[in-house]
């Protein structure tokens, strides 16, 4: 079991110091994925869930620091969060690759497409700029896009949102990475837009093999392409399951709450539930259980003690003091 | 028409409003400045009759409307009139001394895009210790006046260390062709051109850090090092390349900076350009010359202005010319 192990991270945390004290955005995440696994990781905004994503990548602003843990890569089990700038580089693109949210933001205004995509292939691969973006031609004939000769050849203004997100997964697969990381990257698409985007990265991973982690506060998404789910919240994971399972009987009160919190066919917008209060604020985040300000189960002990995540069964772990 | 032919049309024929209004600004301005030329022609003491017939011949005893109304029509039949002073039509004067002024502003400026583009980028890139000292300098660089700026490199490198000549375009006595020639006008060129740089390398390593920096703090430079592209890529190939608008807007504009540099720079050092007959002019109050060169500076001000909008479309693929 532990062979297929591809991505290990171990009590890790991030934090961000700003005017106002630190953040703990991430709190002491231990996570793994396995070979060809999907993972989501489900979270509001704010709960550190991106924070996460992009620690691994390690491109995080400069305020912000991976304090402590580690992120291992498997085979060689390298740590990621004590390599080099250079050799953080050679993983970057190569080994793992991401995607992001907003297509409108994350291209370069005055590059072509095709040759934002042919950069990476350029340099992991050492191949000459000529080979690399024929290869990009390549990878988007292979994302549908009609008349990839031509897109290749367009400046990002001149495509449609689903487009750009289609060059920016380009550009992220673009050296067969091992693992994909994609931060919400259907969020700033059209309806419409956002099921093709998701049944090419679904394709994609099977066909190529990769192990996928995705960002998202969607779970209507995470239904469709992901076999397991984390749930983040305050900087720290309060349940982590197989998708099936977790959606048949979430555990923790958070996980039910925005579960309830999704509108369905059968539920009129009157019976969504949602969950009162906000998320804590992280330079200060209440003491024992980070949810029992908003919880509807509290009790004495999630005032005063943290409550571990603990694994309940073979393909679940939660972190509340009910499940004790 | 190919569309940029359009666009320089267009915008050609937009400018000869802004060049009238140059030329009735500078007309009034430099009438308004006091001193009389007929006094400079006649010397002081003249006769009262010498210098009424001195009044005659220079068109000065008409009223000012007058001599406007005759000006401008003179100027839209090409004719910009005659050097009170050296007796020569005043655009043969002008067109003589432009070489050497566009050979020293666009030596200036070359350099100054250079070395401030270079500059600012790693100030922008590397932070800390080389931001800290880049920075000083160019604030040190910005402050520093022309005048005093140039006759320091003067005293220094002429006088003290005479590794640079005093001044001057050329070396006076020798008969120089071809690749000696060159070498001679570069050597000539040096000190003036680097005191007219160093205000706008100061300047340009300014505005190219600024630029930078906020180019990277854009989406898609993660997405650049997401990539796992060399840092100096990332910030050459897509920071700056994305920063450079705002630079080539100040360069542009900094033209008209720069003419004015050149007017000191070339008095200072002697060159035999526009700066240094303007400087004269305005001395001897030879109101013809003056205007001259007011109209064909703002011509050069407005023709590298419209090169900058050029530029502008080649830069940035999302911007159309119209």
């Amino acid at each position: 079991m532990n062979d297929s192990r591809i991505l290990e991270i171990s009590d890790l945390k991030t934090y961000y110091y700003t005017s106002r004290g630190i953040v703990r955005a991430v709190d002491g995440i231990t996570l793994d994925l396995k070979k060809g696994e999907s993972l989501a990781i489900v979270g509001e905004s704010g709960s550190g869930k991106s924070t996460l994503a992009f620690s691994i990548m390690r491109l995080l602003p400069d305020n912000a620091r991976i304090v402590d843990g580690s992120i291992w890569l498997y085979p060689e089990k390298i740590d990621l969060v004590r390599l080099s700038n250079d050799e953080m580089r050679k993983v970057r693109g190569r080994r793992i690759g991401m995607v992001f949210q907003d297509p409108m933001t994350f291209l370069n205004p005055v590059m072509k497409v095709g040759d934002q995509i042919a950069e990476a292939i350029m340099y992991h691969h050492g191949c000459t700029q000529k080979v690399a973006r024929k290869r990009a031609v390549e990878l988007l004939e292979r994302l549908r896009i009609p008349d990839a000769s031509n897109v290749a050849l367009r400046y990002p203004h001149q495509l449609s949102g689903g487009m750009k997100q289609r060059v920016i997964i380009a550009i992220a697969i673009s050296c067969n990475p091992e693992i994909l990381i994609a931060d919400e990257p259907t969020t700033a698409l059209d309806v419409t837009v956002q099921a093709e985007v998701l049944e090419l990265l679904r394709g994609f991973i099977h066909e190529l093999g990769m192990s996928l982690i995705l960002v998202t506060h969607d779970l209507g998404i995470v239904a469709e392409i992901c076999d397991k789910v984390a749930i983040m919240y305050a900087g720290k994971i309060v349940e982590i399951a197989e998708t099936y399972s977790l959606y048949k009987s979430p555990k923790h009160p958070y996980t039910i709450g925005l579960l309830k919190a999704v509108p369905t066919v059968h539920k009129s917008s009157s019976e969504v539930g949602g969950i009162k209060g906000n998320p804590p604020d992280l330079v200060n985040p209440p003491a024992g259980c980070r949810f029992n300000p908003r919880c509807p189960y509290v009790f004495e002990k999630c005032l005063g003690e943290e409550p571990p995540l603990i694994r309940v069964n073979n393909d679940r772990a939660v972190a509340c003091w009910l499940m004790m | 028409m190919s569309p940029l032919l359009v666009f320089i049309i267009r915008r050609l024929i937009q400018y000869i409003p802004m060049i009238l209004a140059v030329i009735i600004v500078t007309f009034l301005l430099v009438r308004l400045a006091p001193g009389d030329p007929t006094y400079i022609l006649v010397g002081e003491v003249g006769d009262e009759s010498f210098v009424r017939a001195a009044r005659e011949r220079l068109g000065l005893d008409k009223p000012l409307y007058e001599q406007f109304v005759i000006y401008i029509s003179n100027v839209f039949r090409g004719d910009l009139g005659y050097s009170y002073l050296r007796s020569e039509p005043v655009a043969k004067l002008i067109v003589e001394r432009i070489p050497a002024t566009l050979l020293l502003v666009l030596t200036a400026m070359f350099i100054s895009a250079l070395i401030g583009i270079i500059a600012g980028t790693i100030a922008a890139a590397k932070k800390g210790a080389a931001d800290l000292t880049l920075s000083t300098l160019s604030i040190v660089g910005i402050s520093i006046p022309y005048f005093w700026l140039g006759q320091i490199i003067l005293i220094i490198f002429a006088v003290w260390l005479g590794v640079f000549p005093l001044g001057g375009m050329i070396s006076v006595g020798h008969e120089y062709q071809g690749l000696q020639y060159f070498i001679d006008v570069i050597y000539h060129l040096t000190l003036p051109a680097m005191t007219l740089a160093i205000f706008n390398i100061a300047f340009t390593t300014k505005i190219t850090r600024g630029s930078v920096l906020e180019a990277l703090t854009q989406d898609y430079i993660l997405t650049a090092r997401a990539k796992g592209i060399p840092e100096s890529r990332v910030v050459f190939r897509h920071a700056l390349r994305n920063a450079l608008i705002p630079v080539v807007t100040y360069t542009g504009f900094n033209t008209g900076v720069l003419l004015v540099g050149a007017i000191l720079t070339e008095t200072v050092f002697a060159w035999p350009g526009m700066g240094s007959l303007l400087y004269d002019s305005i001395r001897l109050r030879d109101y013809p010359v003056v205007l001259g060169i007011f109209i064909y500076g703002s011509i050069i001000v407005i023709l590298a202005n419209l090169l900058v909008d050029i530029l502008y479309g080649i830069l940035d693929p999302r911007i159309r010319l119209r």
